[in-house]
């Protein structure tokens, strides 16, 4: 298996944001948590410990209690959070839509239930699609029937495939070999099956066989 | 009716009690439960071991689809609103919701819709097995001919009315009943809760009934909306998901709620920040509107768009933190007794916290390219569904548990209950968050992908998390049994439910509560005629409504003779119903001074009107935005004038708005004590309703003459769908005008009693100012 960096620059970007957020995210939920397991445990019941000063009491309407700064500043405290995580969507997301040029293009039509591949001299090919290595390739997304989803399994990224509609997403990988192609919108009893083969060649081989028209 | 014994089969099918009817909703939603936990147990079988064949492709997802249904919409909402309808009106010291029988309507109508859409089990081709979300196209005749996606929608439609009525009936309640001196920010947290969240229903929900009914139309009549290529997919994700992002704060919000009550009574300190809690709570409200498009970042709309959503559904979750942080704080400096209810509250906020933070992965239109659609996101909403709410709700029913049986339940068993839910809970549901990759809603998977150790596991958690669920229900039954009596405030808790007898005596309290101006709570001893007579809270006339449109239903989809009695059995009942109110037989005594702000001058009905022409505006605002929706992505549409007669359409908008005017002028007669202008004002308005409905009925024989039928295309399905809506909305009126016509002509309004008069005439105006928006958008341009 080749490592997330050696597939795609998408790919090790996408990767590399999911685990900045799971390490904020960590850390933000052992702290949480932390307080909250403390504080249960600092403050619980047990011989000796006098009601709060505020206790409720049977058919009182209680106190209010808590202020306006201290709102203020737990709102600051997960925005500041958020703020950071934000920043590194929106630069991967440009990365994720803007492919770069000099590509392969090939458009991909999604039906119930497999994956039909044409490239741009006209070649089709059916659950099974052949790309270069090192070079970008654009895949162009749309359905002939009902709503899929177009998914790059071990590239960790994937389009819907909507009848009526086009979209698109890219690859470049360095390493040759056979990848997964699945649907991942339920789209009937097939759905699960509904996968095809991604096989990068190397760019020599790849042009032989693009331009052999052979099998 | 004369009186039922409490222990009869007639009390519970005709019961129109509060209690009672939360009863019902109780032990329903736990059916539910049951059943989708069974059918969740199956998926979990199938997926423990790669490429096993315990269950064939369809029925893999019939069970993942009627689960998830079922969960959502038959379990999480219905408990809530079982707890809902036992515990709001005692909080808020009234005697019952404001209107019981549209109560009991509202529970039967949820029933029969359950039933309906489990029907499809026992049809050809199975339950619904579209996933809950029912894409388009897939959802159309063409893709799942099968009957069982219609019952399905049939269920939908009935369940929505069930919460319509439901909607209209809690807001008017918390707004109109409570008793003297509690204002709204006096009022516990789990009523605060309840009316965030039918506020959130009445915005919501109409959206999805909107596209249900487009759905129904397209899989009974044959018009394309949803097979059309310009947009039918896409219009589909848009309305689902409108509802659909709200809906998950509209079953989280009970819970959360319910949260905050037991947080107070069980560490005995207010909550910390009250009201920053309810701010918060609403701005998430408002931001749960805006934010559908996360669903949708793989479906190429707009990038601009898709960013502004990441915003927006980053900024939900300072709301929520928000809370959570405040829910801590409460516990700072308490004094805390873990007995079995803050347990599970304890570990519902433990695990929602996790359940929020994954969500927030989500909200990145990056990290979405790579996880919609796989394990990573099951792991999520279940962590926030069940970790969060499910849990967070089993708190609520321990808690209320004493004052709705009268008994105590055992701490050891509940403590034990606790260990064996959490312990099955994590290892059911974290190894699917390491299923980054893995795809969902697939009955097999192939081995050498790294998946097979977390599914393994998961499917063991599964059995785990099962078995929790008979200790609790034997739990419940023991203390049924043999449990201690509980007393008024076994928790010492402060709110007004705790202050009468558990189980609380039909009229909730003897006596009149108040809040004075010291905020302590009083019970005022009254003249008898305060307590609420037992024989009042029954009426036939709920069952048998639901039960009719149940028929009606089934026979227009399977067997149509079936219909016809439906039909009758329809038209009997609103005759009885009508009679029962020309009796007046039911008046649940409002506190003669409540505390009604903000809506001191407007009578019960009254705003119940409102609140229910508001739910109406929404649906056809959601008709008119699918029809603007698809027209602007078509390429070609018939111009003015070239399908619909211009002229016939201004002729009905002649005779619509001069139906108003007569309304109006019946209503200005009875003000003034014209019984003859009253009468003349009814029967104008009649006839010139009916006028509109035939002139509609020679005009669509016209054009379906000509070739415009159901099926012909897409402005056909706009056409046909919006204005037919319109139609049955003037049709359902003119029945209401027989009925008041005939009390007219019995004498049965003066000057000053005539209030039905004016409500028919705000639902007859709206009704008309709906033409007003249809006749330009399908006839002029
Ligand atoms: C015994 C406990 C439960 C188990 C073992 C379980 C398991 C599952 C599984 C395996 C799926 C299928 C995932 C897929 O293939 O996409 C699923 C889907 C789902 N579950 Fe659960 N679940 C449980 C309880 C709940 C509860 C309590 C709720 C809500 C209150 C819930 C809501 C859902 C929803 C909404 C779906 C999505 C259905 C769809 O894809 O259309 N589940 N669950
Ligand atoms: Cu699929
Ligand atoms: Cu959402």
């Amino acid at each position: 298996m080749p490592t997330i960096a050696e597939l795609s620059p998408i790919t090790s970007q996408w990767q590399s944001l999911f685990n900045l957020y799971l390490t904020i995210g960590t850390v933000t939920g052992v702290v949480v948590i932390s307080l909250l397991v403390v504080n249960t445990l600092r403050y619980r019941d047990r011989p000796g410990r006098q009601n709060p000063s505020d206790a409720i009491e049977e058919a009182k309407i209680p106190a209010e209690r808590g202020t306006i700064g201290a709102a203020l500043l737990l709102t600051l405290i997960v925005a500041g959070i958020l703020f950071a995580i934000t920043i590194g969507t929106m630069a991967t997301v440009d990365l994720i839509e803007k492919p770069p040029k000099g590509t392969l293009h090939i458009n991909v039509e999604g039906f119930q239930w497999g994956w039909r591949f044409t490239y741009p001299n006209g070649r089709e090919t059916v659950n099974e699609v052949r790309i270069p290595a090192g070079e970008v390739t654009v895949f162009y997304v749309t359905s002939t029937d009902v709503f899929h989803k177009f998914q790059l399994v071990e590239f960790k990224i994937g389009v819907d495939a909507i009848p009526g509609k086009v979209n698109k997403i890219w690859i470049s990988t360095e390493k040759a070999g056979e990848y997964l192609i699945q649907c991942y919108e339920l789209c009937g009893v097939g759905h699960a099956v509904m996968a095809a083969k991604l096989i990068v060649m190397e760019p020599s081989e790849f042009k032989a066989w693009y331009e052999g028209g052979g099998a | 009716m004369g009186e039922i014994p409490r222990n009869s089969l007639r009390r519970w099918l005709f019961t129109t009690n509060h209690k009672d009817i939360g009863i019902l909703y109780l032990v329903t939603s736990l059916y539910f439960l049951v059943a989708a936990g069974a059918l969740a147990l199956l998926v979990r079988i199938q997926l423990t071991y790669p490429n096993m064949g315990f269950l064939t492709a369809s029925a893999y997802n019939q069970a993942i689809t009627v689960h998830g249904v079922v969960m959502l919409l038959w379990f999480l909402s219905p408990i809530a609103f079982a707890l809902a309808n036992y515990i709001v009106p005692l909080q808020i010291g009234a005697r019952d919701l404001a209107f019981p029988r549209l109560n009991a309507m509202s529970y039967w109508l949820l029933l029969f819709g359950g039933l309906i859409a489990a029907l499809g089990f026992f049809t050809p081709g199975g339950a619904i097995d579209t996933g809950w979300t029912v894409y388009a196209p897939l959802n159309t005749a063409k893709y799942s001919p099968q009957p069982g996606i219609t019952l399905a929608g049939a269920g939908l439609l009935l369940l929505m009315a069930s919460v319509t009525l439901s909607t209209v009936n809690f807001l008017v309640t918390i707004f109109r009943m409570r008793v003297k001196g509690l204002s709204l920010l006096k009022m516990p947290m789990f009523t605060w809760g309840i009316l965030l969240t039918v506020f959130l229903m009445l915005l919501a929900f109409p959206p999805f009934a909107a596209a249900v009914l487009m759905l129904a139309s397209d899989r009974i009549l044959g018009t394309v909306y949803f097979l059309a290529p310009e947009g039918g997919a896409l219009l589909w994700t848009h309305l689902l998901w409108f509802f659909g992002h709200p809906e998950v704060y509209i079953l989280l919000f009970p819970a959360l709620f319910a949260l905050g009550d037991v947080l107070v009574t069980f560490t005995k300190r207010p909550i910390y920040g009250k009201k920053i809690v309810i701010a918060a709570a609403i701005a998430g409200s408002v931001l749960s509107l805006m934010v559908w498009g996360h669903h949708m970042f793989t479906t190429g709309i707009n990038p601009v768009w898709r960013k502004i959503m990441t915003v927006l559904t980053e900024t939900i979750s300072i709301p929520f933190g928000v809370i959570i942080l405040a829910y801590i704080l409460t516990l700072v400096g308490g004094r805390i007794r873990l007995r079995t209810p803050m347990l599970f509250a304890l570990g519902s906020i433990a695990l929602f916290i996790i359940g929020g933070i994954t969500g927030v992965f989500n909200s990145s239109v990056a990290i979405d390219y790579g996880v919609r659609g796989t394990y990573w996101i099951v792991g999520h909403f279940h962590f926030t569904l069940v970790g969060g709410a499910t849990t967070a709700l089993v708190a609520a029913i321990y808690y209320w548990w004493p004052k709705m049986s009268g008994r105590m339940f055992s701490e050891k068993l509940g403590k034990l209950h606790f260990t064996i839910y959490m312990i099955g809970y994590l290892i059911l549901y974290l190894p699917m968050h390491a299923l980054v990759d893995m795809p969902r809603r697939v009955y097999t998977y192939p081995a050498g992908y790294g998946w097979e150790l977390n599914n393994l596991l998961a499917t063991i958690g599964a059995f785990i998390f099962a078995l929790s669920w008979p200790i609790f229900f034997l739990i419940l039954y023991k203390s049924l049994r043999s449990g201690e009596p509980a007393g008024n405030n076994p928790w010492g808790g402060w709110s007004l439910e705790w202050l009468t007898k558990s189980p609380p005596p039909p009229h909730n309290y003897d006596g009149e509560p108040v809040v004075d101006d010291s905020g302590t709570i009083r019970i005022t001893t009254l003249p008898t005629n305060g307590g609420h007579a037992y024989h009042e809270h029954y009426s036939p006339w709920p069952i048998t409504i639901s039960l009719a449109a149940f028929l009606i239903f089934l026979g227009a989809i399977l067997f149509l003779p079936v219909a016809v009695a439906g039909l009758l059995l329809l038209v009997a009942s609103v005759v009885g119903l009508a009679k029962e109110g020309l009796a007046e037989k039911f008046k649940i005594p409002e506190a003669p001074e409540g505390a009604r702000w903000p809506f001191t001058q407007v009578e019960k009905v009254k705003l119940g009107v409102w609140m229910f022409l508001y739910s109406e505006a929404v649906l056809f605002g959601s008709l008119i935005g699918s029809y603007v929706f698809v027209r602007l992505n078509s390429a070609a549409w018939p111009a003015p004038g070239e399908v619909l007669s211009i002229t016939n359409g201004a002729v009905n908008t002649f005779i619509l708005l001069t139906s108003s005017l007569t309304a109006v002028l019946a209503l200005a007669s009875v003000r003034v004590g014209n019984q003859t202008g009253l009468k003349a004002g009814l029967l104008a308005t009649f006839i010139l309703g009916l006028a509109f409905l035939l002139n509609k009925a020679v005009e669509w024989n016209e054009i379906f003459q000509h070739g415009f039928t159901f099926s012909s295309g897409l402005p056909a399905a706009a056409f046909y769908i919006t204005t037919g809506a319109h139609g049955a909305h003037v049709a359902a009126g003119l029945v209401v005008l027989a009925y008041i016509i005939a009390k007219a002509f019995k004498g049965g309004y003066t000057r000053e009693n005539h209030s039905t008069v004016e409500y028919f005439g705000l639902y007859w105006h709206f009704v008309d100012i709906v033409w007003v928006f249809l006749f330009p958008l399908f006839y002029l341009i």
